[in-house]
């Protein structure tokens, strides 16, 4: 499964550019299910036994963070506005990727004063181009962080892992199901970083009675920093149990807990205070799903180094996998 | 039934509201509207659905009266040596936090009470208001058993005892969403006696403390002609605020801006005018306080209208909440259903604002 | 494409009249009924299909020639930013919250119009720091707007305006050589555009103009209009912020959003939508061909009916498309002549060139 990060975070897939992406997830997956379909913002659903009892989606992002020019000024630097929550105290110095092999260095505008909230007005992305005519991008470009994958044994680095890894987990799960008694809905959204936007309309093409969508955590273990959050690196997936926007299905994350103590799975509760994810589309479209959410945990999330810890990503597939086998009694209702 | 109301009432804000304990409020409430109503059933995200036939020919049109049940939630996020550390504020506002009793719904019912820890050099973050990563949960038993029945996630709910005040008025947390219930409890009962051609839904939210409420799902569902949304909404406005404060005892309010259509809120006019009620309108010009925002926009639209019971103190453990109020809120409910013709529907157009 | 229908580049003395309707009609959102009626009017001859929505949205179809015509959505919203009357004070001035986004302070010391019949009012400010009444001119204080109607009591006011009456800027349209001066022109000039298209619609696609309600608080009627429409795609016609001023000690303005005379405003992504990208090349490749200026606005800030509709049901794929608007939400802002007419062309060719295949052009297929 490395390699499979390391492919995907590699690749280059800011919100709205998600097609390298999805063409990796789709060949990676394309033997183990039964349909593939995009949907008209460009999202890949796949399905696993269709016309199983009860439809349940497991819903992951495609796209990473990532900026959009918005500027060429005289001296050929570019400035831009961003795409999804980066953290701009991260970015002086590093570098910046877009399509064709183009690569620039972000740097903070000298005149900017400590104790002045930053913003990425305050920014400026150099080309090595001295004047605007050799600036090789236009406005309305979109980039990504530019830094290598790191395999540092347990701990694995790179941009775009907290973006990517809901996707490589659920590509491995595909790999790895074997009997379920549910129809299950893989949805590779798009748009997530910028607003969930991908889930809200996945969600109305499949019409799930069950949502678990898979992705990333803010880890408070940082080292150095006073402790804000309770999930760490090497703890397991966390369990969400609560949500800026909504709370997870009691019922639900009841179960998700059962499973995990069952099969001696190593895992974690995750009360984020200020965690929002796809989730809260996913309950409210149509006649609603009961949602909930895994998690990896992931340092320095929305920087260009984000570090996950590689066991934490195989005991997320080991749990998702089991979920699948097993029946999720977990909506109310009479239908 | 003004005396049967007060002890119902009661009831519910005693009752926690915890979708993992099987929901004692909600089957509480089926179990009183079930000789009520014709159809009765739990929606997929747990909204309770009753439905009362008019006696119009079929297909009938029908008229949803939604209201919510439960409030923003409170729940454990850790336990930090014995203490118990709080996610959320149940909705209530923060300065009345410190004090409060409370139950801790783990693998046991603990009783506590919310504690304010020691000051970790943080400011607070209004002059007085202990922040609220200060807040803990004191259920007074020895960290090692504490461990064993509780852990991140569990719910947290109030226990105040309601408190009457004088022959009207009842004093106590959660009223918001229970004032409502009682209210469409009255309304229901009122049907029972009056004719009314058109069908009911009325029907009973949860997750309406979160941004996206699961009041849409439930208007997906049953495809309302017209709906209406039932909240509460604060009756004090300070001096100095702007728009218009609601009056205790003198509910309830009639909504009125972009997110109702002015044909409803003349119907509700009307309503009100056939019990020989004059209502006070109740300006929603930005985000209005209901759900009602919500269900104007579902599939291609729905008329919606908005009522408010007004509430003292709304947001605190105290809420106090006219029992008049509650009653005369059914009954404008009631003569609503029960004054709607067949082609209201067809008849109905955003410009009838215009004839005024 | 013939180019004998092509709008023409200077407008007529009938199309600016139209403009001046419907930038001094009184309509703020959820209150659209003054323009509804003009739209009507303008546009019923020439459609198969009308009808006005739940929420007031006027719905038209224009049916293509072929029974499998690419379903093409085209929203402008005929709501503006305003005030509503929230009650009257003992003094016989009348209390006002904004409705849309609205800086309050734009109304201090202005006259305004009240209700559709355009009852005459102005905004007092309140005393500045050294006054009399030595009251601070603090601007978040300015959210109490009173309005001064020339009552003297409670009762009287409240016997002249109704409670939930609207409150617009009270400005009357004039021409300042290319440009217009106006209020509303954000976004009468897309109303006024779209009605121009539907009055020549392009027979290859099933044409869906959806004149939207309550845009301005919420995108409100554009969700509802496009779950009914269920188009193939869609184009949202709205005015851009133009922040083209000198700066200060003569820096570059990077932060100008579009510019006045640079023609028709493209968008590649705003704060609600990222614009597909096949659709925003069709429409630079169209204004290349013809020879229409066309500029794309900067990235990032803002949000037009698109956010709403590109969003309904399994999701649509949309673009917008804006004139630059100075000073937009306030009493007076400036578009430019040229610029309005441009737009109108740029459309006008590129609905005529979208067809299934450009949907079906990869990236979005397997």
């Amino acid at each position: 499964m490395k390699s499979l990060i390391r492919k995907l975070t590699s690749t280059y897939g800011p919100s709205g550019r998600e097609t390298a992406v999805r063409e990796i997830v789709a060949a990676e997956i394309r033997d183990h299910v039964q349909s593939i379909e995009i949907s008209p913002m460009g999202s890949l659903h796949a399905v696993v036994n269709r016309g199983g009892k009860k439809k349940v989606m497991l819903a992951a992002q495609m796209d990473e963070i990532g900026i959009v020019i918005s500027y060429v000024d005289q001296q050929g630097h570019a400035r831009f506005h961003l795409m999804g929550d980066v953290d701009l105290g991260m970015l002086h110095g590093h570098g910046v990727r877009f399509p064709g092999d183009i690569v620039g260095v972000f740097g903070l505008d000298p005149g900017w004063s400590e104790g002045k909230e930053l913003s990425a007005a305050d920014f400026r992305i150099d080309f090595g181009a001295d004047n605007k005519g050799s600036c090789p991008v236009h406005v309305g470009d979109f980039g990504v962080f530019e830094r290598p994958f790191l395999d540092l044994g347990e701990r694995l680095v790179a941009k775009g892992l907290g973006g990517r890894i809901g996707a490589v987990i659920l590509v491995e799960v595909i790999r790895q199901i074997s009997e379920t008694p549910h129809e299950l809905q893989f949805a590779f959204t798009v748009q997530e970083e910028v607003g969930r936007r991908g889930a809200s309309t996945s969600a109305y093409m499949l019409a799930p009675e069950v949502a678990i969508a898979v992705g990333a955590t803010a880890a408070g273990d940082s080292p150095g920093k006073g402790r804000t959050e309770v999930v760490l690196l090497g703890q397991g997936p966390a369990i969400r149990v609560w949500d800026l926007r909504m709370l997870p299905d009691r019922r639900l994350v009841r179960h998700i807990v059962d499973v995990a103590c069952q099969t001696g799975i190593t895992h974690q509760m995750d009360a984020l205070p200020t965690a929002d994810a796809d989730d809260p589309s996913l309950r409210a479209t149509r006649a609603g799903a009961c949602c909930g959410r895994i998690s990896v945990p992931v340092r320095y999330l929305h920087t260009p180094s984000e570090m996950v810890d590689y066991r934490d990503v195989d005991e997320a597939v080991r749990l998702v996998v089991e979920l699948t086998k097993r029946t999720l009694d977990v909506t109310e209702g009479e239908d | 039934m003004h005396t049967e109301m007060r002890p119902f009432l009661k009831e519910l804000v005693t009752l926690p509201d915890l979708p993992s304990h099987g929901q004692p409020v909600r089957d509480r409430i089926r179990r009183e509207w079930e000789p009520l109503v014709n159809e009765i059933r739990i929606s997929r995200l747990g909204n309770l659905h009753g439905v009362k036939y008019g006696s119009g020919p079929s297909p009938r049109c029908q008229v949803l009266v939604v209201t919510h049940l439960d409030a923003p939630r409170m729940l454990v996020s850790e336990i930090a040596e014995g203490f118990l550390r709080l996610q959320g504020t149940g909705g209530l506002d923060p300065r009345v936090l410190v004090g409060l009793p409370v139950v801790v719904h783990g693998h046991r019912d603990l009783l506590g009470t919310i504690v304010a820890g020691p000051d970790l050099g943080l400011s607070p973050a209004r002059k007085g208001t202990p922040p609220r990563a200060n807040l803990l949960v004191d259920v007074g038993l020895p960290s090692a058993q504490v461990t064993r029945y509780v852990r991140s996630g569990d719910m947290i709910s109030l226990a105040l005892a309601p408190v009457d005040l004088g022959e009207d008025r009842l004093a106590c947390q959660s009223l918001s969403s229970r004032a409502c219930i009682v209210a469409l409890t009255v309304c229901l009962v009122e049907l029972q006696e009056r004719h009314h051609l058109w069908d009911i839904a009325a029907v009973v939210t949860t997750h309406e403390g979160e941004r996206y409420g699961a009041a849409p799902t439930s208007a997906y569902v049953l495809q309302p002609d017209v709906a209406i949304a039932l909240g509460a909404a604060d009756d004090q406005v300070p001096a100095t605020s702007e728009g218009q404060g609601l009056t205790l005892g003198n509910g309830p309010a009639n909504g009125w801006g972009p997110s109702i259509h002015p044909g409803i809120h003349r119907e509700i006019q009307r309503a009100a005018e056939r019990e020989g009620l004059q209502l006070e309108d109740e300006i929603m010009p930005l985000d209005s306080r209901t759900v009602v925002e919500r269900l104007q926009t579902v599939g291609d639209g729905i008329p919606t209208g908005a009522m408010n019971i007004p509430l003292r103190y709304l947001g605190t453990s105290v809420e106090v909440v006219a029992l008049s109020d509650i009653r005369r809120t059914g009954r404008v409910l009631a003569s609503l259903v029960s004054g709607l013709k067949p082609d209201f529907r067809e008849a109905l157009s955003w410009d009838c604002a215009d004839d005024s | 494409m013939t180019a004998e229908h092509m709008p023409s580049a200077t407008p007529s003395a009938e199309q600016m009249r139209l403009i001046k309707r419907l930038t001094e009609a009184v309509a703020i959102s959820g209150n659209e009924g003054a323009v509804r009626a003009i739209v009507r009017e303008q546009v019923e001859p020439y459609v198969d299909e009308l009808r006005v929505d739940t929420l007031g949205n006027l719905l038209i179809r224009c049916k293509g020639r072929s029974s499998n015509g690419v379903r093409v959505m085209l929203a402008a919203h005929m709501d503006e930013v305003g005030l509503m009357v929230t009650g009257a004070a003992d003094d016989g001035t009348l209390r006002c919250k904004p409705v849309g986004w609205v800086d309050a302070a734009q109304f201090l010391g202005k006259p305004v119009w009240i209700g559709r019949h355009r009852l005459p009012g102005v905004v007092g400010a309140p005393p500045t720091p050294g006054s009399a009444a030595g009251a601070s001119a603090n601007p978040a204080e300015t959210m109490q707007i009173r309005i001064d109607i020339g009552a003297m009591s409670k009762e009287e006011a409240a016997g002249k305006v109704r409670l939930g009456e609207q409150v617009v800027f009270a400005t009357e349209l004039t021409r300042l050589g290319p440009m217009m001066r106006a209020k509303a022109l954000d976004d009468r000039l897309g109303i006024a555009i779209l009605i121009e298209i539907v009055q020549c619609p392009p027979a290859e696609i099933d044409l869906l103009a959806a004149f939207t309600v309550q845009e301005e608080i919420g995108l409100r009627g554009a969700e509802v209009a496009a779950h009914r429409m269920e188009p193939d795609l869609a184009i949202a016609i709205d005015c851009a912020p133009a922040r083209d001023l000198p700066t200060r000690d003569g820096e570059e303005n990077t932060r100008y959003s579009t510019r006045l005379g640079g023609g028709p405003a493209v968008y590649v992504a705003d704060r609600l939508t990222i614009c597909d990208p096949r659709i925003v090349r069709l429409l630079t490749e169209t204004a290349e061909q013809q020879g229409i200026p066309y500029q794309l606005r900067q990235p990032g800030e803002g949000g037009t009916d698109a956010g709403a509709i590109h969003l309904s049901r399994a999701g649509v794929p949309s673009v917008s498309v804006s004139v630059p608007t100075r000073y937009t939400h306030s009493p007076a802002s400036y578009a430019s002549i040229a610029d309005w007419r441009a737009t109108v062309r740029l459309l006008h060719a590129a609905v005529r060139r979208l067809g299934s295949s450009l949907l079906e052009d990869s990236p979005w297929q397997h």
